[in-house]
């Protein structure tokens, strides 16, 4: 009687946060909110590509917010709140990337039907943040044209698992003697036909295009009967 | 359900939230206690029960070390009911669907998305991204043995005053 027995579970590990990623996303479209979720390594210039973003969407009226995830410090968001955002620090003390429940708590007491757009800003780490969903409908892989072209190929599963592409510090590219088609080619190796924005928070090269196609993604996302699945890809 | 077993649950659930707190956090941590959360609950079904075994799936694409994650599975769940559990991995190749020859195809690694036969690039994922649980192997133990365990103490997980 007392005999081994094996009991069928078939479900995904991270079920909880899956599922509650997928009510988040819903909740999102219901109020037209446009979630974007920043990965890339530490020092990539997330927070500065952000602030450029946040500054310029703040300045054409348009309503914005981000939350920032960092192990430790409120720095980020402080940067990030000169652009005039409303924002707000998830302190992670410790943890390697962002779960969902940690963004719906940060964000529980905003309006989400006063937002058009909601910046997540992932804690700097190219590994563990791509088995989180946090609800988002883009997510956005960034790379400085400081860290070597070759990036995508040794962390193939963050970008591939990442719906855009996103080039920052592109005015250090000569200095860097950035080879600019190996990393086109090496980021469409991993994710091919992945959309790639070259940019520089500094001189402001194609942030602009950067915003429009959000534009245009939040419009995307409205015509959408039911979002189940990020709208990008 | 035997009152001994619930409570070990409880300590093993007490477990998870010191970790939290404690900070001591790495990714394959993360996915422990996941598993260990799934787990939990399955052994609801199965009172004053053991866990053997723990089958999992988990894809190329999961970006999950096998080392680490049965180290961190191992720190978490000793003094529990699941201490001393194996955790039994199937590893799942990337497979791809090529629009050029119609068909499925398993890539070699995960660093070009492209058709081993006819080289066209696809970014059709269809296999390689899992990270399930399958099944769970339980034995039946009593709770004599649940008291004896009671007595000992996890230093990660130790017994709380009742």
């Amino acid at each position: 009687m007392l005999e081994p027995r094996i009991l069928e579970v078939r479900t995904k590990v991270l079920k909880k946060n899956d599922e509650l990623a997928r009510q988040m996303r819903a909740e999102f479209q219901d109020k037209g909110v446009l979630v974007l979720n920043l990965v890339s390594s530490p020092g990539t210039g997330k927070t500065a590509f952000l602030k450029e973003t946040l500054k310029r969407m703040v300045d054409n009226q348009i309503p914005v917010a981000a939350v920032v995830g960092d192990l430790e410090t409120e720095n980020d968001a402080r940067r990030l709140a000169e652009s005039g955002a409303k924002v707000r620090q998830i302190m992670t003390h410790g943890m390697c990337h962002l779960e969902a429940d940690m963004v719906q708590q940060h964000i529980a007491d905003w309006n989400l039907a006063n937002l058009h757009y909601l910046f997540i800003e992932n804690v700097g780490n190219l590994v563990c943040p791509s088995s989180w969903d946090l609800g988002e409908s883009i997510r956005v892989a960034l790379l400085s044209v400081t860290e070597g072209e070759d990036k995508p190929l040794k962390y193939p599963n963050l970008f591939n698992t990442s719906d855009i592409a996103v080039i920052t510090k592109m005015d250090l590219a000569d200095v860097c003697e950035f080879d600019r088609q190996t990393a086109l080619d090496n980021l469409d190796s991993i994710r091919p036909g992945i959309r790639v924005f070259e940019t520089s928070a500094k001189t402001g090269l194609g942030i602009e295009t950067w915003i429009d196609f959000l534009r245009q993604m939040r419009i995307r996302l409205a015509e959408r009967p039911s979002q189940t699945s990020h709208i990008a890809s | 359900m035997g009152r001994l077993y619930r409570l070990q649950v409880t300590f093993a659930s007490r477990t998870l939230l010191r970790l939290k707190n404690q900070s001591i956090f790495m990714h394959e941590l993360s996915i422990a206690q996941n598993i260990v959360e799934v787990a939990l609950e399955h052994l609801i079904e199965a009172p004053g029960s053991i866990v053997r075994s723990i089958r999992l799936k988990i894809g190329a694409l999961s970006c999950v070390h096998r080392d680490s994650l049965m180290f961190s599975f191992e720190l978490i769940t000793a003094e529990t009911p699941l201490q001393g559990a194996e955790l039994i991995i199937d590893s799942v190749p990337v497979v791809v669907f090529c629009p050029t020859c119609q068909a499925l195809r398993e890539l070699p690694g995960i660093q070009r998305f492209v058709c081993p036969v006819c080289q066209t690039r696809t970014g059709d994922i269809r296999q390689g991204k899992e990270l399930d649980i399958e099944s769970i192997e339980v034995e039946p133990v009593g709770l004599a043995v649940d008291d004896a365990k009671m007595k000992q103490t996890n230093p990660l997980n130790p017994v709380p005053e009742i």
